[in-house]
């Protein structure tokens, strides 16, 4: 079922790296990210952050198969550590805070990450040192000997580097001893907790408290490299979901990452709007130059490029499907009935224009009969009907085409009597064909791969395609109904300090139904706005909802980030709601015009009492069962 | 030294009821307030105790008089939760001074799971003294169809007390969620997705007031659709939830980090922090907003059980 299938989709955190690099498809942005160079990797939950990091870790190169792995094994000359992190382990981390003991917590808690960092450089270390079983190149991968003599006073000067007792000089001594430090932090997290170690006795008890993260690792590399003797080595520290990191390593990282090319780099994944945004920085402007890091944002704003990387993923994860395997997505897909136009104002491969011509004439007659705006639009365009030419050449060929999918919306939601809007049957042939469903995933593999594993289940043997528009049209719907619930239940805290009183679900529903409402029930505008710009009037306490439904991929910005590592500032940017949620807001998938936030917030408000029903899936959304459900005292 | 929990038994309200107890119980552990589910086990007992201590939500308004009025009837004293636990620790302590094992009876129905969760870091600290043993008791609700207007949001997921965050699990393992659901629509789906775990295992809570197990069932089809494992579980038999919840969160632990998310009944709340107790690795989390509507639960069914163990420090 394809619920099932959106939740179980494609998560690399819990995927072993033969499981990620089997269907790994690299994108331009991963070629950006990877190169030898500091870089930033910024997108939302689900974007593909943990699968870009665990593929430049030893492990995932080491596990990628193919001509285009070969490549980036060539080209990259440097040893990647993936440091993992998540949000269960930051809140475990943060969970330490303790109102009597707040730098005590700060202490433990850049303990236990540095810990967690030194942890994953000594298993990057152990893996090159371990002997290759398979003599295959890829095995083979940054595998280097040393003599067992090096190697023990690699692990003794590793050890006094990092105020270690090890058992044995052996590298798996260091990792016991890590695993042994990370419990003590613990165990004297929760006497700090139960006030019965004071700060004094924290210090004494744990000489390595105030371990530099940075020259730990960088020494430690260095020491190892002399070892095996490659002393023009170069590692990076491919840290993950670091916005869950104390403050204070957010900090010295980011501003390490201008240090220009070192022994020891740094790839960081981060939300676009993680507390990082908010770091007071020595220098918070974005990359500028060659010279400078790059910063890689994993969404996009051209939708041609996300639809190129989406066949790249549905030809990856067709391959291990027997009925599909070599088979084009337009094939299985389609082409989409209304042109999905993309942020430059270019239209996808949408049907052929003869027929077009036919279709579109049958739906403007049937709104121009029943919407005297259109009818007024038609007249003023000089537009006449049933005899439509949407060619270039045409007069009116480019606005014709352009207003298409809005009379197809309008048509399918606005009611017989002006003004009125008709129900809840749904438009299907909106959400459906290979450019709609390529857009609806935002290239968010996630998404996508949630879709296909649920539209894939339906392929039988000898199943005629494109796969029927129904079909198509349930699993985009559903897809974003089960996002839809998800963002329902999001939490209106994040990260500490982004907080904010406005549910997140309520905020994009009174977005998505001021849109529907210009679109489908005022009168008839060739582009009504389907995006928005944050303008001064917006409060503290709508950004800060605004920054959670950033970081989950729920609204998109049209602009790069302005600061280091995401959007420090949203103010003057423009944003759309993401194109996962159209099919329950009823909204086309498309780029239009703008209007200010203020503007939707003022006419909810007015709109509030007036609008009363019920939200289900065949309807639009509705204003009270906007709010989150309670988890109530059960029983 | 681990924390061990050991002679485990359960009895039902009923059989408890019938029973002339001679046993008298150190504290009594329930919840201030004038519905009748929060003292109902208590009137139910019978047992005479040392003390009973009656936990005040943080976020009630009361007059003095009906604090006055509540400490008469019950022979209780009303405290704040932190307060409540200074008070518990102080008599257990003062118990164990004297070479007494204390029981203390712990009424969950109607306390808040953060202020559960206090009670049970509280009980997790002084037990390093000695053995304590403890009895929780659970009165099932009246079924009350959930409530149509829209909720409070979410404000926080987290662990509910640094006692239960999950210690000494790695970063490297993925996280699978153990999750009992709740009747509240899309709640549970939003805090499951939140943690993004490999492994989903969804405990249905089952009980003699079905129409909750059809709320339960409609409201949260796509995780139960979506779970590896759907375990379905009787509320009034927490000795097997135990053993299974336990089971599952040991077998779990080498591959994985276990985060529970124990919504709907608190006899499973307090069963999920008993496991986490026990082992540590395993996280207990709650949502914030969940600090709900005990008005609305405020009438007990009549069914109800106690479940019984003793928590001891001892090697491994």
């Amino acid at each position: 079922m394809t619920t099932a299938s959106f939740l179980a989709a494609f998560n690399a955190k819990a995927m072993s790296y033969d499981q990620v690099a089997s269907s790994f498809v690299p994108s331009p942005k991963f070629r950006e990210f990877a190169g030898q160079w500091n870089s930033l990797l910024i997108g939302p939950r689900g974007s593909g952050k943990t699968t870009l990091l665990r593929m430049l870790s030893l492990e995932g190169m080491r596990a990628w198969p193919g001509d285009e792995a070969d490549e980036f094994r060539n080209a990259l000359n440097y040893t990647g550590i993936y440091v993992p992190a998540d949000i269960a382990w930051g809140e475990m981390i943060n969970s330490m805070r303790n109102e009597r003991s707040e730098t005590s917590f700060g202490m433990l808690a850049e303990a236990a990450f540095v810990t967690n960092v030194l942890s994953a450089t000594v298993a990057a270390m152990s893996l090159r040192l371990q002997p290759v079983a398979d003599s295959s190149e890829r095995q083979a991968y940054r595998a280097v000997e040393a003599p067992q003599q090096s190697i023990q006073e690699l692990v003794l000067q590793i050890a006094r580097l990092w105020q270690l007792e090890v058992r044995s000089a052996t590298l798996l001594s260091v990792q016991n001893a890590l695993g042994e430090r990370s419990l003590q932090i613990a165990q004297n997290a929760n006497l700090i907790g139960r006030g019965t170690l004071s700060r004094e006795e924290l210090i004494n008890s744990m000489p390595y408290i105030g371990l530099p993260l940075i020259e730990s690792v960088n020494q430690a590399v260095v020491s190892f490299d002399r070892a095996v003797g490659q002393n023009d080595g170069i590692w990076v520290l491919l840290l993950d979901e670091f916005e869950v990191a104390p403050p204070y390593l957010q900090s010295m990282v980011l501003t390490a990452l201008r240090a220009g090319k070192t022994k020891l780099l740094f790839k960081v994944a981060l939300a676009p709007c993680g507390p990082h945004t908010l770091l007071p920085l020595e220098t918070s402007t974005p990359p500028t130059g060659k010279d400078d890091f790059r910063q890689v944002e994993l969404w996009y704003a051209d939708k041609g490029v996300a639809e190129g990387f989406c066949e790249k993923v549905f030809l990856s994860r067709a391959l291990s499907d027997t009925h599909l395997a070599g088979t084009k997505p337009e094939k299985v897909f389609g082409k989409s009935a209304y042109a999905i136009v993309d942020e430059e104002g270019r239209e996808s491969n949408a049907v052929p224009i003869g027929r077009k011509s036919e279709q579109y004439a049958k739906e403007f007659l049937a709104l121009a009969e029943r919407d005297q705006s259109f009818a007024d639009f038609l007249m003023r365009k000089e537009i006449r009907l049933p005899h439509l030419n949407v060619a270039d050449s045409a007069p009116n060929g480019t606005v014709i085409r352009k207003i298409a999918p809005i009379v197809a919306f309008r048509n399918a939601y606005r009611g017989v009597n002006e003004g009125k809007k008709r129900g809840r049957k749904a438009f299907a042939s909106a959400y459906s064909g290979w450019s709609a469903i390529a857009a609806i995933s935002e290239g968010n593999p996630r998404w996508l791969i949630g879709m296909l594993s649920g539209i894939f289940a339906h392929v039988e043997s000898g199943a005629k395609l494109p796969l029927p528009v129904p079909v198509q049209h349930k699993h985009a719907t559903d897809t974003g109904w089960t996002f839809a619930n998800v963002l329902r239940t999001a939490a209106i805290q994040q990260f500490d300090q982004i907080q904010t009183s406005r549910p997140i679900f309520e905020l994009l529903t009174q977005i998505g139904n001021y849109f529907f409402d210009r679109l489908v029930t005022d009168e008839f505008k060739e582009d009504p706005p389907l995006s928005f710009t944050v303008d001064a009037k917006v409060d503290e306490d709508t950004i800060n909802c605004l920054r959670i439904a950033l970081n989950h991929g729920a609204i998109v910005c049209y602009e790069s980030a302005d600061g280091i590592g995401g959007f420090g500032n949203l103010r003057g940017k423009r944003f759309r709601l993401s194109y996962l949620l159209s099919p329950c807001y009823k909204l086309p998938v498309r780029k239009s015009k703008n209007v200010s936030l203020s503007t939707i917030l003022e006419a909810s408000s007015a709109l509030e009492v007036a609008h009363k029903a019920s939200v289900d899936r065949k309807g639009r959304l509705k204003k009270e069962e906007v709010g989150t459900v309670m988890q109530g005292s059960l029983f | 030294m681990t924390l061990h929990i050991d002679n485990l038994s359960q009895c039902s309200l009923d059989e408890l009821a019938r029973s002339n107890g001679e046993v008298s119980l150190d504290i009594g552990i329930v919840a201030f307030g004038s519905d009748l589910r929060s003292t109902y086990i208590l009137t139910q007992l019978r047992r005479s105790f040392g003390c009973v201590v009656a936990i005040k939500c943080d976020d009630d308004v009361v007059a003095p008089s009906a604090i006055l009025s509540f400490e008469k009837r019950y022979s209780a004293q009303v405290y704040d939760i932190d307060d409540a636990c200074e008070k518990i620790a102080e008599e257990i302590k003062g118990r164990l001074a004297k070479g007494v094992v204390p029981k203390i009876f712990l009424d969950v129905s109607s306390l808040s799971r953060v202020g559960l969760a206090k009670i049970f870091a509280c009980l997790k600290v002084v037990c390093i003294d000695g053995a304590v043993w403890l009895s929780i008791g659970y009165s099932l609700a009246r079924y009350v169809r959930p409530p149509d207007q829209p909720f409070p949001s979410i404000r926080r997921l987290a662990p509910v007390h640094r006692e239960f965050s999950g210690w000494g699990a790695l970063p490297s393992l993925p996280v699978d969620v153990i999750v009992s659901l709740g009747y509240e629509k899309g709640k549970a789906i939003g805090a499951v997705e939140y943690l993004e775990p490999r492994n989903r295992w969804v405990f249905v809570p089952n009980s003699p007031e079905q129409r909750f197990l059809q709320q339960v069932k409609s409201h949260n089809k796509q995780l139960i659709q979506a779970g590896e494992g759907v375990i379905d579980y009787e509320v009034l038999e927490p000795l097997d939830t135990y053993y299974r919840l336990m089971s599952l969160v040991v077998g779990l632990s080498p591959t994985a980090r276990p985060v529970l998310l124990p919504f709907g009944p608190k006899l499973f709340f307090a069963i999920a922090l008993l496991v986490s107790m026990r082992f540590e690795k395993a996280a207990v989390w709650h949502v914030d907003s969940d600090e709900d509507s005990a008005g609305l639960m405020s009438s007990p069914s009549g069914l109800g059980v106690v479940f019984s163990c003793q928590l001891v420090e001892r090697a491994s």
